[in-house]
């Protein structure tokens, strides 16, 4: 798959880009003559016609130059356009790996290519730091021996340092294939593209160049680094049969919840025999059953703030969302929880809860497409249904406290009775540009009616705790878990 | 019109900036062969004169942007200072001249055209220069070698080589003709 791109080189006229596939009554020829063989069939023409209307035979002498050149060139010309694709290391990457990437040009037919421009654009979140023609024998071009980054790993030793910004000069025999090789660092999470790649060849000795072939993208999935994260606090209400979590009710578990007359049904493992004998009478070691929790975390992403600079940058709040979401999804469903996620956005992307290693690998998944959606209406229905959020579930909202619809949600859930945690993600020392001398008072004025915010928040049960990685959710966490042990008004 | 002045010493800055050893030194061998080739075809006297800066401004011109018209001009001014010399000065076409210029002049042509196509920022591989090199100096010594026949086989009698600048005058103008039915097919 193809699609138009800027040619490989300047062209003098403004040749259309041609795509591969592209339907068309009379498709361009992909070979066309350069300047360079006019200029030789006019130079060998004029020296040629001047030396026989002067008689001089020191004017054919130096037109056999050209003449030769030019027919010794051209004696094979080549019919057939370069093939291009680009490959991708496709394993596990994430923020701060090492990216792997391999722009094959294959020459299908019987001429030698004497040079081949490529160029090609890759996403500026990954830094390609060393580009070079791979030094190891070329792939075969027909499905010889597979043209891909597996295939030239080893045999980047000779790259240059140099960045992407320049195009690259290679030499491509006939029957064969270059390959150039792109190493460097993936510097930030998404699905990042390398591509499309425009490739341009020229034959006979620059007398005939083909037309910019482009091939298409390759999307490389970066997974965000995931901050370390521990919660050792219990969660505020177990909802599931089996899990990690102590519940109150009395069941198989680890937890010694206290001794009691043995009844029936009691296993006689459970039989305590130092009470039974001293009490002379069957006791058993009563216990509370494991269960494990539902854990939301809910993404705001109506706004985004500060600037984004990679994995070794400062983190903007998109950054700090969707890293702080991965620590605390992979904490939650290392200890067994089922955890789901939810976009407060017009998309309202949703992902189902689960538990396991595949639920944390599909959440990872989904948090490369988070992206920020601005929206005028209030998407509160939308996100929170009541099929979609359970009662019992712990919410960890991720939010920066921007837009004032964010505070009214949280506002809303905590009246609606669930257990609400609120993540304040708005990066530190983030302002808006001096625009006027009254910028700075503006904004003094707008952070403290954010405090002020937050303080109302509080007062309705909401904590709001800055994301700090490891133990940041501590203290709110047991305040929520001591809120949801009181006895309720209304509550059977 | 002043910030487009000013546009257009950015870019030529930035173009100056960003340029990479091979293609400077693929242009450096343009503006060097083509200034030789004024050298060996124009005779002393015009070279050192008011004529000589013109025809260092048209070497420079032919290295800096190969992809116009310039290397083309460069060759014919080569060739009109060689008509010029062997006509009007009355200098005698020595053998080692004629070789030098005509394989200067070809050197110049087909290195132009490589400066034409490599972008002036390109991270180019060495074998790229060296093979085009290569087959450009073995294109000037086959050359070189037909000349050598061809001027000893003419070189006894001043009517034969009319004759055979005609005859392969004529052989070559077919080549031309059936080069330029493949070219106009092409496009």
């Amino acid at each position: 798959m193809t699609r138009a791109l800027r040619p490989a080189v300047p062209t003098g006229a403004a040749d259309p880009v041609p795509q591969t596939g592209a339907p068309g009554p009379a498709p361009a020829p992909e070979w066309v003559p350069t300047r360079a063989l006019g200029r030789a069939v006019l130079l060998t023409g004029l020296l040629l016609i001047l030396g026989v209307l002067l008689g001089r035979i020191d004017l054919v002498v130096l037109a056999v130059p050209f003449g030769l050149g030019t027919a010794y060139a051209l004696r094979q010309r080549p019919s057939v356009a370069p093939g291009v694709q680009v490959d991708a290391d496709d394993t596990h990457l994430v923020e701060g790996g090492p990216v792997a990437g391999t722009v094959g040009v294959d020459n299908p037919g019987v001429v030698d290519f004497d040079l081949v421009i490529v160029r090609t654009l890759v996403s500026p979140w990954l830094r390609i730091d060393r580009a070079g023609q791979a030094t190891g024998p070329a792939p075969a071009p027909n499905g010889g021996q597979a043209t891909g980054a597996g295939s030239t790993a080893g045999a980047d030793e000779g790259l240059p340092a140099g960045g992407l910004d320049r195009p690259f000069v290679l030499t491509t025999p006939a029957g064969s294939g270059s390959d150039l090789l792109l190493r460097g660092e993936a510097l930030r999470w998404g699905r990042h593209p390398i591509g499309p790649a425009g490739v341009r060849a020229v034959a006979c000795d620059g007398l005939v160049a083909c037309r910019p072939v482009v091939s298409g993208a390759r999307t490389v999935r970066v997974y965000p680094r995931t901050e370390p994260f521990e919660a050792d606090e219990a969660m505020p209400r177990a909802a599931g049969l089996v899990g990690g979590h102590r519940s109150r009710r009395p069941g198989e578990g680890g937890e010694l919840a206290g001794v009691r007359v043995f009844g029936p049904g009691d296993r006689l493992r459970r039989i305590d025999w130092r009470v039974s004998l001293r009490a002379r009478q069957l006791h058993v070691a009563a216990t509370l059953s494991d269960r494990d929790a539902e854990v939301v975390l809910l993404l705001d992403v109506l706004a985004e703030a500060g600037r984004s600079g990679g994995i070794a940058g400062t983190a903007s709040v998109l950054d700090t969302t969707v890293r702080a979401a991965a620590a605390i999804g992979e904490h939650y469903l290392h200890r067994g929880d089922r955890v789901s996620m939810l976009e407060y956005g017009p998309s309202a992307r949703r992902l189902r809860p689960a538990t396991g290693r595949r639920q944390y690998l599909t959440l990872l998944e989904w948090l490369l497409d988070v992206r920020v959606e601005q929206s005028e209406y209030q998407p509160y229905d939308q996100v929170f249904g009541p099929h979609l959020l359970s009662s019992n579930a712990l919410l960890v909202v991720l939010t920066p406290l921007v837009d004032p619809r964010s505070a009214e949600m949280l506002a809303r859930l905590a009246r609606s009775g669930r257990f609400v945690v609120a993540v304040d993600t708005l990066p530190a020392g983030v302002g808006p540009p001096l625009r006027s001398p009254w910028t700075q008072v503006a904004y003094g004025l707008w952070r403290l009616e954010r405090e002020n915010t937050i303080g109302q928040l509080r007062q309705h049960g909401v904590p709001v705790v800055a994301w700090a990685g490891a133990g940041s959710l501590d203290l709110v966490l047991r305040d929520v878990a001591r809120m949801a042990a009181a006895p309720r008004v209304g509550m059977r | 019109m002043i910030s487009a002045i000013n546009d257009r010493i950015r870019t030529v800055s930035v173009a100056v900036a960003r340029i990479t050893l091979i293609p400077l030194l693929v242009r450096v061998g343009v503006f060097a062969t083509a200034l030789t080739s004024f050298v060996l075809a124009y005779p002393t006297r015009i070279l050192f004169d008011r004529p000589g800066l013109l025809l260092l401004i048209a070497a420079i011109l032919s290295a800096v942007a190969p992809r116009r018209r310039w290397p083309t001009v460069a060759v014919l001014v080569a060739v009109a200072g060689w008509l010029l010399s062997t006509s009007w000065y009355g200098e005698p076409v020595a053998l080692w001249r004629l070789l030098g210029l005509a394989t200067l002049l070809y050197l110049t042509h087909t290195l132009a055209a490589l400066a034409a196509l490599l972008p002036h920022d390109a991270v180019v591989s060495p074998d790229v220069p060296t093979r085009w090199l290569l087959r450009a100096l073995g294109v000037s010594l086959a050359g070189a070698v037909l000349s050598v026949l061809l001027m000893s086989f003419t070189a006894s009698d001043a009517d034969r080589a009319g004759l055979v600048s005609a005859l392969v005058g004529l052989g070559v103008a077919v080549l031309v003709a059936t080069l330029l039915g493949w070219l106009f097919r092409r496009r």
